[in-house]
Order: C-alpha cells, then sequence, then structure tokens
C-alpha cells in the first residue's frame, strides 16, 4: 500500500532522515522507533507529504507529491501532538472539519451524509454529549478524542501518528490506542505510528523500523527488532533488561 | 428562526441605528426628521411633505452621509481584514498591522506629502494612491521575504518578518521626517486617521474592494477554519496551506491597505470587531467574516461619531479615539478572562 524508496529529508543542515527503503502492505500497525533526533517524526512527516523530500513514496503506486493535497487527504490522514489552540470550535465543527476532503465546491457545507458521518465519529469515541463544547474549555484527553474522531471523519485508509499519546495519562493513552485497534481491525487499514515509549511500540506494532541518526538500523517484527541487539547499541542501554527490572517492581506491588 | 439568526438580525438592526446616529448627529445641530426626511427623498425620490432646508439637506447629504458610509466601509474592511490575518498568523491578537501595512502605507505616505505638489497629477486620489500602495507593497515585501526564508510560510516566519520589517519602516520614516521637518504636522495627522472632508468618491472607491475583498474571504472560510488547529494538520485534512495563506494574506492586504489610504491608520478596530464577533457568534468563519464586518462598520461609526462630537468645535483623530477606547477595553477583556481562566482550574 505504502512504498518508501530511497527518501532523505534535510532541512539544509544533513541529513536528517537518510536513505530509507521500506514499504509497508494493508492492515499492518508499522511503528517507527528510535531516540530523540533520530528522525521518526521527520519521516512519519514525510510520509504524509508534509515536508519536502528526496526519493520516491508512493501509495497505491501512486507517487504522493502527484496526488493533490485534498485527494492524499481523502485516504491519509495524521493525528500528532495536541496543538496550541486559540479558537472557541466546538468539538461538533471541528469533527466536521475531517470532511473538507469529501465536501466538493468552495461554498458548499456538508451533506446530510456528511453530518451523519460526523455524528458517527462523533458517538464511536463516546464525545456526543460534549459535541456542543468549546475545545478551549474541554480536557486534554477529551480534545484527543476529538482529533482522533475528526481523523476518522477522514475516512482514511492510512492513519499516521506522530506521537499522538504525549502529555496524557495512562487511562486516555489506552483508550486512544484501543479505538485504533478497533478502527484498524474494521477497515483493514494501515497504521503508521512514531510513539517514544517503547512500552506502546511493543504494545501496537506488527513490525517496527528502527532508527539511529535518521538510518534504518533494524526492521523486523516487533518481538525481533526489540529483543535484538541492535536496540541496545541505538538507544545506548541495555534496554530489555531495564525494562525487565520495572517489570519486576511492578510485581512485587 | 434559529437562535444565530436571531444575533444576525439583532446585528443587522444594530448597524442601521447606528449608521442613521452617525448620520444625525453633529455640531451643525440637525433634527432626526430632517434626516431621516433627506434621506427618504435621496433614496426614493418621493417628496415627505415636510419643508427641509437646503442647507441642512446639504450638510446631511454632502458632507455627514459620505463620511459615515466612509467610516463604516473602512471599519468593515479593517475588520475583516483582522479576521483573515489572525486566523492565518493562528492569533487573535495579530492585525494587518502586524504585517507592515500601516508602516509601509505611512512611509509611502510621508513620501508624497515631503515630495509636495509635484505628484499632484494625481489629484485629490494622490495621496490616498501613494498610501495604498505603500501598503500593499510592504506586505508583498513581507511575505516575498518571508517565503525566501520559509517555503512553507510559517507562522513564526511571517510574524517575525513582519515586525522587523515594520520597525525598519518605521525607522525610515523617522529620519525622513526628521530632514523634512516641515511636513512633520501634516504626516502625523494623516497617520493618526480622519474621515473629515471626504467627498462621496471615497466611499465609492473602497466599495468595491471592500465587495472583493469580502467575497474572497468568505470563498476560503472552511480554510481559515482548518487553518486554527496548526500548519500541518491543516494540510494533512487536505488545504494547501502555501497557496491559502498567500491569496488570504494578499486580500486581507487589500483591504487594509485601501482602508488605510483612504482614513490615515486606525487602530484596534481590527482587533475589537473581531474579538466581539467570535464571541457572539463563534469562530466559524463563514458567519464570522460578515459579522465582524458589520460590528467594524458599527464601531468605527461611533468612534467617529465621539471624534467629532466630544469636545466640539474641536474634532479628535478618530485613530486616537479607538485607541483611547480600545486600548482599556481590550486590557478588560483580558484581565476578565484570565480571572475565568484561573477560577476554572481552581
Amino acid at each position: 500500500m505504502i512504498r518508501v524508496e530511497n527518501v532523505s529529508v534535510d532541512y539544509g543542515l544533513g541529513d536528517v532522515v537518510h536513505d530509507l527503503s521500506f514499504s509497508v502492505s494493508k492492515g499492518e500497525k508499522f511503528c517507527i522507533a528510535g531516540p530523540n533526533g533520530s528522525g521518526k517524526s521527520t519521516l512519519v512527516q514525510a510520509l504524509g507529504r508534509l515536508l519536502p523530500y528526496k526519493g520516491r513514496i508512493y501509495f497505491e503506486g501512486e507517487e504522493i507529491r502527484q496526488i493533490p493535497r485534498r485527494k492524499l487527504a481523502a485516504s491519509m490522514a495524521l493525528l500528532s501532538q495536541i496543538p496550541a489552540l486559540y479558537f472557541a470550535y466546538s468539538v461538533r465543527q471541528t469533527v466536521a472539519m475531517g470532511r473538507y476532503p469529501h465536501v466538493k465546491g468552495r461554498l458548499s457545507g456538508l451533506s446530510r451524509a456528511d453530518w451523519d458521518a460526523v455524528d458517527a465519529c462523533l458517538e464511536q469515541m463516546g464525545i456526543l454529549d460534549i459535541a456542543d463544547r468549546p475545545i478551549t474549555q474541554i480536557s486534554g484527553g477529551q480534545l484527543q478524542r476529538t482529533l482522533l474522531a475528526r481523523v476518522f471523519a477522514q475516512s482514511p485508509k492510512v492513519i499516521l501518528l506522530d506521537e499522538p499519546l504525549n502529555h496524557l495519562d495512562l487511562a486516555c493513552q489506552v483508550e486512544l490506542l484501543e479505538h485504533l485497534e478497533y478502527w484498524q481491525k474494521e477497515t483493514q487499514g494501515v497504521i503508521i505510528a512514531v510513539f517514544h515509549d517503547l512500552n506502546l511500540v511493543r504494545l501496537f506494532a506488527d513490525r517496527v523500523l528502527l532508527l539511529d541518526s535518521g538510518r534504518m538500523a533494524a526492521l523486523d517484527e516487533c518481538g525481533k527488532v526489540l529483543a535484538g541487539e541492535t536496540v541496545n547499541r541505538v538507544f545506548g542501554m541495555d534496554v530489555s533488561s531495564w525494562m525487565r527490572s520495572a517489570l519486576a517492581k511492578w510485581e512485587k506491588i | 428562526m434559529s437562535k444565530q439568526t436571531w444575533k444576525i438580525v439583532a446585528c443587522c438592526l444594530f448597524c442601521v441605528l447606528v449608521l442613521f446616529m452617525g448620520m444625525s448627529l453633529g455640531s451643525a445641530g440637525i433634527r432626526l426628521e430632517t434626516t431621516a426626511a433627506v434621506l427618504w427623498e435621496k433614496l426614493t425620490g418621493a417628496q415627505t411633505g415636510a419643508p427641509v432646508d437646503k442647507a441642512q439637506a446639504a450638510i446631511v447629504w454632502e458632507l455627514r452621509v459620505p463620511r459615515v458610509l466612509l467610516a463604516f466601509f473602512v471599519g468593515a474592511a479593517l475588520a475583516v481584514s483582522g479576521v483573515i490575518t489572525q486566523s492565518v498568523l493562528r492569533n487573535p491578537l495579530a492585525s494587518p498591522y502586524t504585517m507592515g501595512v500601516s508602516s509601509g502605507a505611512s512611509l509611502a505616505a510621508a513620501l508624497y506629502i515631503t515630495a509636495g505638489a509635484a505628484p499632484a497629477l494625481a489629484g485629490r486620489m494622490g495621496l490616498p494612491l501613494a498610501g495604498f500602495f505603500g501598503g500593499l507593497a510592504s506586505i508583498l515585501l513581507v511575505i516575498g521575504l518571508a517565503s525566501a526564508m520559509d517555503r512553507l510560510l510559517s507562522v513564526h516566519t511571517l510574524v517575525l518578518t513582519g515586525m522587523v520589517f515594520s520597525l525598519f519602516i518605521s525607522a525610515v520614516l523617522t529620519v525622513l521626517l526628521v530632514l523634512f521637518r516641515e511636513n512633520w504636522q501634516q504626516v502625523f495627522l494623516w497617520q493618526m486617521g480622519s474621515f473629515a472632508m471626504r467627498s462621496w468618491a471615497y466611499p465609492a472607491v473602497l466599495l468595491p474592494f471592500l465587495l472583493i475583498g469580502m467575497a474572497a474571504a468568505v470563498a476560503f472560510a472552511k480554510e481559515m477554519d482548518i487553518l486554527a488547529f496548526g500548519e500541518q494538520a491543516a494540510m494533512s485534512v487536505g488545504v494547501n496551506t502555501v497557496a491559502v495563506k498567500w491569496v488570504l494574506l494578499l486580500v486581507s492586504a487589500l483591504l487594509a491597505g485601501a482602508a488605510v489610504s483612504l482614513s490615515g491608520i486606525i487602530g484596534f478596530v481590527d482587533l475589537i470587531a473581531p474579538h466581539m464577533a467570535r464571541r457572539i457568534f463563534g469562530p466559524g468563519h463563514r458567519v464570522l467574516l460578515p459579522m465582524a464586518a458589520l460590528y467594524g462598520g458599527a464601531l468605527m461609526v461611533l468612534a467617529d461619531v465621539a471624534a467629532r462630537t466630544v469636545l466640539p468645535p474641536l474634532e479628535l483623530p478618530v485613530g486616537a479615539v479607538t485607541a483611547l477606547i480600545g486600548a482599556p477595553f481590550f486590557a478588560g477583556i483580558f484581565i476578565l478572562q484570565h480571572k475565568r481562566q484561573r477560577k476554572g482550574q481552581a
């Protein structure tokens, strides 16, 4: 479904992402992992055509730069960290913006079917009861649920996640992950995710691409990548021992 | 009718009332009936029967009506321009002046004034034309410079470029004024803004800018809503942010440039009118844009009424009035908001 060929990204000071090639197939939960500054976010942003890159990225056989942005948005959506918001749109208005790629015409509003889709997403995320509240007055967890509902309202085939669970409490993180997994099962869609927390990677991913300073360090099934020596080298510590000792402390409680 | 529709109707009625008030009040005491009779006669061509003094009719029709209309259009244009800039820069405190429109227009106007009679070719519209092109040129330069540094035209780049550019142009203006001290007063008065002694030509010139600018802005209402969530989010929903920003900033520059060139630099309406409209009608731009325009127009007419009636026979520059009322008003809003937020968190 997505094929990446020799992709590099630089911000003018050398490559942040260097010559990566891989593909992600339908129904896959794919995680990009690596330490700070390894290029995870940059890569996922390139996949969403949110910054200039060298090389080629194909979505369903078509180079994404050839696809008009609006058409691309009808199949690919992004959820990132909670943004700073200054304008008090209601939860429903916010979710309705997800229909933008599907509404033709400069002045036309949403059709009955579009509004039904919006309400279905609100209900799916359990935020129908706060649909008329302004987004500047809801909690971070509710806001991120609203933004995920907007992602679903785009009815995408691919969801890109750029550390969307940062600054959320554990219950919110678990809930959002469950919603994403449910969506993925229902639609057989693709999720490409960047998580900082390796626990989340372990929990969520089918396959993991491990990045080290913008280069591919490993690409394999989740368990194999996280158990290998490479992950220790990349993070500069014995990752799995540390995780196990943390878990042992939990078990003593 | 829905609640929103009622609010819109109320806002329109308020504007009509303010317009009528602006046409009736002034240093020459003209009765309300007289104003009404003159307007009725001119607009419908029918006699009302009431005897109307010719001199009074002339004051109403030749002086007050164009003046009030100009004030209304300028207020509306600045408010729409404000809404656009605030959306593009994702900041409710942004103003077209942030992007250098005012300083560019001032410098061009000052150059025109110091150059003296030479460019009198353009006639009475010479000074406005200079101001207009000055304002437009500066905002184009700002977008161009920002674009050269950062192709994606991110908010930080735009704001910083606009501010640095404005400061630079202001410094050039100061140097110019020191060199040509005899023009200091004239430039200063132009900058303060006024609607005095403006003929019908002024509102007539501004109206097409206002209508076209407004239509263009409303056509991008959806994109302006989506931009509130940040550029990457907007792109990933399918908005071509760079192109949309270029178009919107140009529209905003045309509106602000045209307004400023006909009236001088008048602040705060571009901040307060959108703020009020947002509170009453919500942030959705399809409704916000026309409503902010109405509020901006009404506010400007009120400010102009105050400018010419508070200290008769003196007339205050309307820019001073909007700042005198606007600054404390704005401070008040923010203090109240902070209090409420703190209460909310407690």
